[in-house]
Order: C-alpha cells, then sequence, then structure tokens
C-alpha cells in the first residue's frame, strides 16, 4: 500500500532525515490555529492524495499569512485534484500538510526500491530531483546511478561518498548525503518498504539536505509486522473507492457489461482477453483469494452485479489447488437465495469437484447455461449479448 | 524421464501437521509420491499420517535421506523455514506458502546463492512429474503422463492449458508451477535449461502474464542459442486493467518492460510460437510438435 506524505514523514521521522516543520489539517480552522505552532514566515498547503505530480496541477499552494494558510486550506479541502496519476475523475482531497517553506538551492532525487524486473534492491540517484523526474531521465537516462543493494547489509560508504561527488555535492553536504542514503537503507529494512522516494531531497539554506516530499510504498505482505500500519491502512482504505480491497479480493470495475467471477488472477486475465478476442467487454476485472470461502465467493459475486451495467454473468471456474467448483456453486447459490439474480448466467465449470458444484446449481434451481470450455462459453455470452 | 522429480524423489514436508499440508500430503502419498516424514519444530517423534515428524529438518534428512521438501508454514515462519531446509542440504524445495514479506523473499535469494538448492515458489501451486510425483497443491487426476513440459506463474491458469493439452492426446514430463510474486525462485529460464537435457521433453509450453520480465528473460536465453525443442507460449494481460498495469511504484525502472505486447514480441523474435486466445493452446503445441 502507499501512504500519504504526512505519514511517511512521521514513520521516517526516527531514521533521522530532516524534514521542514509541519503538521496536517482536516479543516481550515485546524490549519489557521496550527501556524502559530510552526516556524517560518511563510508555508504550503500540501494536498495529501495517493497520487504524485501535484505541484504542476494546483495541489501545492504557497501562503505567506495565517489567513491565506486558511484560504488555500479551504479551497483544497473537498476539491477534486486531477493530474497525469490519478486519472480522469481524479480524487477528491481530503487532508492537508502544512509545513514551513525553505529556500531551495538545487533539487536531488533519490530512493531505494525493489526493481521489480532485476528483482532486487537497488538505490537510484539522481541530480535532476524534482517535478517531472520521469521525463528528465527518459531524456537523459544516464544522469540516473544506480546501486544494487543487500537487505540487511549497509551499503558501502566508500560508493556512497563516490556518489554524492556524482551528485555535485561538497563540503557537509557530503556527509550529509551519505548519512541520508544510509538512513533512508535502514528505513526500508526497518519498515518493509517496496520504496522510499525522496523526492525532492533538496539541498537548502543553512547548507542542509533536506527532505521536502516523500512517496513511499509498504510491502502489504509484512502487516503482520508491523503494528503501526493498522491505523494508516484502515484511514486509507476509507477513501480509496476505485480499488476495492474487501475481504481479501481485488476488485477493479471497467466500462463493460459482462460481469466476471473467475478463479484466480491469471485465468481472470485470461478470460478478460478471450472477451475482448471477440469483441465482448468486461465489466470488472477480479481476483478470488487462492483460500476462497462460500462467503468470499458471495461477496465478490454481489460486488460484481452491482456494478453499474452487468447485462450477463460469466462464472469461469477450474477447480483446483486449493478453491473447488463447488465452493463458488456455493457462493453463487448464497446470493440467488438472498435476491434473485436476474441477469443471464454462464457457468463454465471444470476440474474439482465439477460435478457436485453443478449439482449444487442445479438442485437450489439457480437458473444457469453450462458450458464445457471457454470457447462454448464465449459463443452463449455472444448469443446473449446479441439480444 | 522428467526433470527435478520422479518415482524415486523422497520427499519431507514442513509444516507437516497442519489441516492443508495434511490434505495435500494424504493426496500426494495416494498418488505415489515418497513423501517420507514431516518437519514441524516440537513435535518430533510423533507421528502423522504413519510417517514420522522430526524436530528440524537436518535430523529429518539424515534420517530419511529426503532431497525434497515441500513447505506449507505460514508467512511468518516461511523464510526460517526455507533457510532450514537449504541449510540441511535440501535439494529442491517448494513453497506453497503465499503472503511472504518481500525483503524476506530477497533474503532468502540471498542465500540461495552458492548453493546448489533450487526453490520453486513461493506462492505457488508446485511441482508435478504425472504418474510419479506430485508435490504440491495441483489437482494431479488432470494431469497426463506424457512429453510436453508445462511452466506457469499462473495457478488456475495452468491447468486450464493442461486440460486443453489432454483433450489433444498430449500428456506432459514435468509440470512446474513458479508462482507469480515478484520475487521468486526458479524462473522460465532455470525451466528451459533443465528441459533442454531431458529426452522425456519433446516440447515446452510457458504459461505467463503481465509484469516483471521473466518472459523477456526467457526469450533473451532462447534467442542466444539453438534451442533443440519448439517453444510455445501464452501471455495472459493484454487488457489488464490500468491499476494492474502501473499500481506498482518504480515506473523509472520499468524501461517498457512488463507490458504483454513487448513479452509477447521479444518471444516471437526467438522463435516461440506466441498463441493469441487462450482456448488454443492445446491446439497450438499439437500443431508446434507434430
Amino acid at each position: 500500500m502507499f501512504v500519504h506524505e504526512y505519514q511517511a514523514k512521521k514513520l521516517l521521522k526516527r531514521f533521522g532525515f530532516y524534514f521542514p516543520d509541519g503538521e496536517v489539517a482536516h479543516s481550515a480552522g485546524e490549519a489557521r490555529a496550527l501556524i502559530d505552532r510552526l516556524s517560518g514566515d511563510e508555508w504550503v498547503v500540501k494536498a495529501q492524495i495517493l497520487a504524485g505530480d501535484r505541484g504542476r496541477f494546483g495541489g501545492i499552494r504557497k501562503a505567506d499569512s495565517a489567513s491565506d494558510v486558511e484560504k488555500e486550506t479551504r479551497n483544497l479541502l473537498g476539491s477534486t485534484l486531477v493530474t497525469p496519476q490519478t486519472g480522469a475523475d481524479g480524487i477528491k482531497v481530503n487532508t492537508v500538510y502544512i509545513e514551513q517553506a525553505v529556500k531551495i538551492e538545487c533539487e536531488l532525487y533519490l530512493a531505494i526500491l525493489l526493481d521489480r524486473y532485476q528483482r532486487e534492491l537497488v538505490l537510484l540517484a539522481s541530480q535532476r530531483g524534482g517535478t517531472g523526474i520521469e521525463t528528465a531521465l527518459e531524456d537523459a537516462p544516464d544522469t540516473l546511478h544506480r546501486l544494487t543493494l543487500s537487505v540487511d547489509e549497509a551499503p558501502d560508504e566508500a560508493v556512497l561518498l563516490g556518489l554524492a561527488d556524482k551528485m555535485g555535492l561538497s563540503g557537509e553536504l557530503v556527509n550529509d548525503y551519505v548519512d541520508t542514503c544510509s538512513n533512508l537503507h535502514r528505513a526500508v529494512n526497518e519498515l518493509d518498504a517496496l520504496s522510499i522516494e525522496l523526492n525532492p531531497l533538496a539541498v537548502v539554506e543553512d547548507n542542509r539536505l533536506a527532505t521536502l516530499d516523500v512517496k513511499m510504498e509498504i510491502d502489504d505482505n509484512a502487516l503482520f509486522r508491523h503494528d503501526e500500519y493498522s491505523e494508516i491502512r484502515e484511514r486509507n482504505r476509507l477513501h480509496d473507492r476505485k480499488f476495492r480491497a474487501q475481504s481479501g479480493f481485488n476488485y477493479v470495475q471497467l466500462e463493460g457489461n459482462i460481469g466476471l467471477l473467475v478463479g484466480g488472477a491469471g485465468l481472470a486475465l485470461a478470460t478478460m482477453d478471450l472477451l475482448k478476442l471477440h469483441q465482448l467487454e468486461p465489466a470488472n476485472f477480479l481476483d478470488l483469494p487462492p483460500i476462497a470461502t462460500r462467503q468470499d465467493v458471495a461477496n465478490a459475486c454481489q460486488t460484481v452485479l452491482q456494478g453499474a451495467s452487468v447485462d450477463a454473468l460469466f462464472v469461469n471456474a477450474v477447480g483446483g489447488g486449493l478453491t473447488h467448483c463447488d465452493t463458488i456453486a456455493e457462493g453463487l447459490i448464497t446470493v440467488h437465495m438472498q435476491e434473485k439474480i436476474r441477469c443471464p448466467i454462464v457457468v463454465r465449470f471444470a476440474g474439482t469437484k465439477r460435478e457436485h458444484g453443478l449439482t449444487l446449481l442445479k438442485n437450489y434451481r439457480v437458473p444457469i447455461e453450462h458450458a464445457e470450455t471457454m470457447d462454448e462459453a464465449i459463443d452463449i455470452l455472444r448469443r446473449k449479448n446479441r439480444r | 524421464m522428467s526433470i527435478l522429480i520422479n518415482s524415486r524423489t523422497r520427499v519431507l514436508c514442513q509444516g507437516f501437521t497442519g489441516y492443508r499440508a495434511s490434505f495435500f500430503a494424504h493426496r500426494a502419498i495416494e498418488y505415489g509420491t515418497k513423501i517420507v516424514g514431516g518437519v514441524v519444530p516440537g513435535r518430533g517423534g510423533q507421528t502423522h499420517l504413519n510417517l514420522p515428524v522430526f524436530n528440524t529438518v537436518k535430523e529429518a534428512r539424515e534420517q530419511t535421506n529426503a532431497s525434497a521438501s515441500v513447505l506449507f508454514v505460514p508467512p511468518q515462519a516461511a523464510k526460517d523455514a526455507v533457510f532450514e531446509a537449504i541449510d540441511a542440504g535440501i535439494e529442491l524445495i517448494v513453497c506453497i506458502t503465499e503472503g511472504i514479506p518481500i525483503l524476506d523473499m530477497l533474503r532468502i535469494k540471498q542465500h540461495l546463492q552458492n548453493t546448489s538448492a533450487r526453490l520453486i515458489g513461493p506462492n505457488c501451486p508446485g511441482v508435478i512429474t504425472p504418474g510419479q510425483c506430485n508435490i504440491g497443491i495441483m489437482p494431479a487426476s488432470i494431469y497426463q503422463q506424457g512429453k510436453i513440459g508445462v511452466v506457469s506463474r499462473s495457478g488456475t491458469l495452468f491447468y486450464e492449458a493442461v486440460a486443453q493439452l489432454c483433450r489433444e492426446g498430449l500428456g506432459q514430463s514435468t509440470c512446474i508451477g513458479i508462482g507469480a510474486d515478484v520475487v521468486s525462485g526458479m524462473t522460465f529460464v532455470d525451466c528451459l535449461k533443465l528441459y533442454k537435457h531431458d529426452p522425456g521433453t519433446e516440447a515446452v509450453l510457458l504459461i505467463g502474464e503481465i509484469g516483471g520480465a521473466v518472459e523477456e528473460e526467457a526469450a533473451e536465453y532462447l534467442a542466444s542459442l539453438n534451442y533443440p525443442k519448439p517453444v510455445v507460449a501464452y501471455i495472459a494481460g493484454r487488457n489488464a486493467p490500468p491499476y494492474l498495469r502501473m499500481g506498482h511504484s518504480g515506473a523509472i525502472i520499468a524501461a517498457g518492460r512488463g507490458g504483454t505486447d513487448k513479452k509477447i514480441e521479444a518471444l516471437r523474435d526467438a522463435n516461440v510460437t506466441v498463441v493469441n486466445s487462450p482456448v488454443e493452446i492445446g491446439t497450438t503445441v499439437r500443431r508446434a510438435v507434430r
């Protein structure tokens, strides 16, 4: 999961990073009141959304008085920000972070993250920090320096000194930079982060390095060893309406009209590809948990049917290791008993407990059409779709 | 013939007495797999499914001469359990556990270096040589003995592909579910290298999907040599929703990798027959081996 800037800064505080003074506000009044507690005479009001590129699209506002802070907070809260990373609908702002403004001499980029392609932990560093880092690096890929790291062994100091040199740093800033790199490595290790990007990591007045913005992703698999994340997770989930992860299944609503209830992500992806090949449009992507219970299937089915415009439901299951066809059938029956499913249902069962699943559906009079293969299922769906 | 496992492979089960482990170990034994014992710390000396339980992998290996181990331990204990298996000299470690922290997987990968141990998974269905040995959670009844090697990242799509092969009368030599986690053990390339020398494998089917770079690596490997057997691939996810395409961090280092189009292009350039529709997997392999 991604965490907000203010949450990341709070989590990182104990690792010795320097951040400008800042606090969170949920209302304009709160924002005005907290100015007395913040140093400086100029501030930035920053919208807290889980998407980048806020600066260029009005998500970060300058203010030089308490009333100005109050005004900008009022403008931002409740508004919807649209940036290239939010999607066309944008994301509604519920929280702002108010931070002391600092004078920036230059902006660097520093990150430690999991390289999903090389499958290793890497440190990435560039002199071209700030907004538009992605395009800057596309234009000049050689300005990105890359270092492979071990998870548990601290990065080599001599290598980090060399890196500081490549960043064009000198004097006090060199040690500051080496420490920042080491602290970042320790933070990734101890927080089970998949990525922590400091961007910009800025040289500011008084000749020191300040982390002005942080983008951070936590490994969901490691939540069991971090009690501190449960509150963050609950808070952020409330506001994430597009992507639902409830009772363990992933659901993404799409534009089409064929609802999909498919066991396993791989088969779900293949089913979507097959529909598209036959000019049918999926209404959703859904990934059932590997060990799905009857209730999981029922919840997933209900979520799919509540999607905007489902004209037909395609249930595609290959009973395998952990989830068998009869469990899928029981989930369907549960939904059907509560509230009759009105749209056509095409069921394709194969593998473990196929017969039992089909018998159950028949006994409980769930009106389905059974297909032996995916091909046959597509034929039925196309016929239904034409009507 | 086969790769990795056969009828003589002696298998341990770590986390043996748990509900899932018991269920699948029982099924594997019925299939003829030589499960020779289990490991559960604190339960050494007991018997389970008529087999001995040991406190440590080391002890179990000494007593049973097992060369493979299948792990059904919870994610909290997975790193230590895999380390233990590696240190005890287990040659093939099949990790079914899902939800292992990614930094733990990086630690495991580092520990695997400089050993000859192989890891399959985690978060995978396992490995099967039909008619001989079934390690993991795969429904053995759908597999048939034959000469096609199958490697898949996905579980359910794996079963679908195998069912299609059987419909075409094509049995399998050894089928490997490598799992779809970001960091895992054996890759497509590792499997291709083993199939290359296996006289029992006539052709190889790869089932890939969007994300990561193991398909690109397979293409690079196949393009680098004159691979002696036909290779067919299906890549799922051409129409994946945007969240799956770019929901993760690290876009800066993607450098065009991970998308299905690039994977397919790279595989085609390496002389791999790429299946267009997921219902044509079986028929395409049949044409490739004729």
